[in-house]
């Protein structure tokens, strides 16, 4: 009987190591180099429209921004409801005694560019034999960068829809922008415009700035 | 007990022998540029992203995201090359770039998701690395388009009339092609 059982036993790891070998094997010739789990077809990419634009970014401040949001249960009873729910992908939260219920935590690195919008007849240069006057309009911010691939979902806890993902990456773009000016990038930009300039013109002729307020 | 010396040592020369670069740090800071953008193409794309299940997978999972990007190109004035002989004045231009691609967070929608058998719903990691792989194609397609000869022409344009409003009337102007750049 125990021989039998041994017996037995040593068929069913043989087995074993053969699956396994087989899937080794498998993977080797078949699956060839690890396939990337996120693949996305090509669809074609539609021109929406053209612009002209004269631009001329004067500063460039990057940030890393964490965003969070996170919301808790209200009672011990909520809790235990929904720790009776069979969502694969949040079980392991609801085996703990965490008081949250969802959390959604984004770490961005945004990016601002400050410089002048020069379209729009808001730029004028005049000279004469010894100076140039150049009038600006205001420094302003040009572009807000948070893009898909400066985004990384640190935390993700319940569902979340995409309008709340939305709501965190709209703060995220206000913080931005209220660092710049808390940073006084309009002024950085006057200064960086000015080197531009005299990097551009070159000479002996006076420059003068004039910049709306 | 030679044969896993001579293992180990292997080992280490091979180890010693690879060239893997050390990581770029990321630095977060304030950075003078003076990048002038002349053309700004706005494009739309459907992302498409189909799970071919494995055959241990039961189920399928399929999602369509709508996305806008403003695509911004132009040339970078300091590295451009200004020299100036008597009245007239000798600009060369660096080849164009891409001077800001912006996804707004606004501009891109679900419009379709199908999640069926024993396949878990798609969350906002999924959806966030779906639209990676979809920008990283929009900047690829974008390179294919008219863009940079756009953005060649509007910043010779732009650089004229400057200089011409400045007092040199005589300017001349050249930019670097793009497979120029190394």
């Amino acid at each position: 009987m125990r021989k039998s059982s041994i017996r037995l036993l040593k068929y069913l790891l043989f087995l074993l190591f053969f699956a396994v070998l087989v899937w080794f094997i498998y993977r080797w010739f078949f699956k060839g180099e690890e396939q990337d789990e996120y693949a996305i077809s090509r669809t074609p990419l539609h021109i929406e429209s053209i612009r002209t634009i004269a631009e001329l970014a004067t500063v460039n401040y990057r940030e890393e921004i964490v965003m969070d949001s996170v919301e808790f249960y209200q009672s011990a009873a909520e809790k235990i409801a929904a720790s009776m729910q069979t969502d694969i992908d949040q079980i392991k939260y609801n085996l703990s005694m965490s008081p949250v219920k969802r959390r959604l935590t984004l770490i961005i690195k945004g990016s601002v560019d400050y410089g002048f919008d020069l379209g729009k007849n808001n730029f004028k240069v005049s000279e004469n034999t010894d100076t140039i006057w150049f009038n600006l309009p205001k420094p302003k911010v040009l572009n807000v960068t948070i893009n898909p691939s400066d985004t990384e979902i640190f935390q993700e806890t319940g569902n979340w829809h995409d309008a709340e993902r939305i709501v965190l990456q709209r703060k995220a773009k206000l913080q931005l922008i209220r660092a710049a000016s808390v940073l006084e990038l309009d002024k950085k930009s006057r200064e960086n415009f000015e080197q531009l300039m005299h990097k551009l013109v070159p000479g002996e002729r006076t420059l003068i700035f004039y910049y709306d307020r | 007990m030679k044969r896993l010396f001579f293992l180990i040592v292997s080992g280490l020369i091979i180890s010693a022998c690879s060239t893997k670069e050390p990581p770029e740090p990321d630095i977060y800071s304030i950075k003078s540029i003076g990048v002038l953008s002349t053309t700004e193409f706005t494009v739309g794309k459907i992302v498409r992203f189909d799970d071919s299940p494995e055959w241990y997978k039961f189920g399928d999972r399929k999602i369509l995201i709508r996305c806008r990007a403003k695509v911004k190109a132009g040339v970078n004035l300091m590295d451009a090359e200004i020299k100036k002989e008597e009245n007239k004045i000798t600009v060369k231009l660096p080849a164009p770039v891409i001077t800001s691609f912006v996804i707004d967070p606004d501009d891109v929608q679900t419009v379709m998701v199908d999640v069926n058998g024993f396949r878990s719903k798609f969350n906002q990691t999924d959806k966030n690395e779906i639209l990676k792989r979809g920008e990283a194609q929009i900047l690829q397609q974008v390179e294919s388009t008219s863009i940079y000869r756009e953005a060649a022409e509007n910043a010779v344009a732009f650089v004229r009339d400057f200089y011409r409003e400045a007092g040199y009337p005589d300017v001349e102007i050249s930019i670097e092609k793009r497979h120029e750049k190394k």
